[in-house]
């Protein structure tokens, strides 16, 4: 795999670019709002440093890390596995906020495998095969997770969301 | 099954993530040994060259500026011994004269004070 260093300019594009999704991909893996921005900011902040080789497509590097900063983040502190029920990561297109806890509550209920195969795919914007390199599992399983991921979404959001 | 999925997945993408704070560029925490280091040296080097100046000064010799001044008019920095006085004294009188007037400034007792020994002992 072929690895490079970034500069700093272009950190701060990829922190523009991915930066909101990465803090809400932290808080679906169940981190609050705040230590979630922290862990970010770390990841990001050790590519500035420029002693981390990063690969020619970074995205899936940049989902792994704040993965594992978050797993750690959650042993160390002790975190509960829950996510925060009343705390918005997502903006809704209509502004209610009961729109956005409803997703987001109904994203909790997920497994937490089926919860992050949606995630990339939807707000990470991955393909199957991506994340199936990501989470280093087949991509039969990773597309057989995304389906049933959302299976559940339409049952638990059909009866008061427009789809 | 295809269609329901894919409006799912549009509905979903309606949703965006919250906007985050700009990346924060904290100053790099990086080796503080080189800077403790420096610091060390500094405080060393100004110890010693304190300690050095401090001891040069009090081995300075007590008659350092005595021999200054002898030298400055011309006087060997040793005393003469006998016989080489005598010897100036035959070849040189001038001379021996000069030296005896230089060496009586720090060798007589001063007569320049108002109560000095012979000044009384001239008196009476």
């Amino acid at each position: 795999m072929v690895t490079n260093t970034l500069k700093a300019a272009e950190v701060k594009a990829l922190y523009e670019k991915y930066g909101s999704a990465l803090v809400a991909y932290a808080c679906c893996s169940g981190l609050d709002f705040a230590a979630a921005e922290d862990v970010v900011q770390q990841v990001f902040l050790k590519l500035l440093q420029g002693h981390v080789p990063v690969p020619q497509t970074p995205l899936a590097y940049l989902y792994r890390s704040v993965r594992n900063a978050s797993f750690n983040l959650r042993r160390n502190l002790q975190h509960e596995v829950e996510m925060p029920d009343s705390e918005t990561w997502l903006v809704g297109p209509s502004g209610h906020p009961e729109e956005v806890l409803a997703l987001q509550s109904a994203l909790r209920e997920l497994p937490e495998e089926q919860r992050e195969t949606v995630f990339l795919r939807i707000w990470g914007g991955m393909t199957l095969q991506e994340i199936a390199d990501m989470l280093d599992i087949p991509v039969s399983t990773a597309a057989s997770r995304y389906r049933y991921a959302l299976e559940k979404l339409r049952e638990r959001l059909q009866p008061a969301a427009e789809f | 099954m295809q269609r329901p999925d894919e409006d799912l997945e549009q509905y979903l993408r309606k949703f965006q993530p919250r906007a985050v704070r700009r990346l924060e560029l904290r100053p790099q925490a990086g080796n503080p040994w080189p800077l403790r280091l420096a610091v060390a040296a500094v405080v060393v080097l100004t110890g010693s060259v304190s300690l050095w100046h401090a001891e040069r000064k009090t081995t300075k010799p007590a008659n350092h500026v005595t021999v200054q001044a002898v030298q400055s008019i011309g006087m060997p920095q040793t005393r003469m011994s006998t016989p080489a006085l005598t010897k100036l004294a035959l070849d040189d009188s001038e001379a021996f004269d000069a030296l005896l007037a230089r060496e009586s400034r720090t060798v007589l007792p001063s007569m320049q004070g108002e109560h000095s020994a012979l000044r009384v002992l001239s008196k009476e």
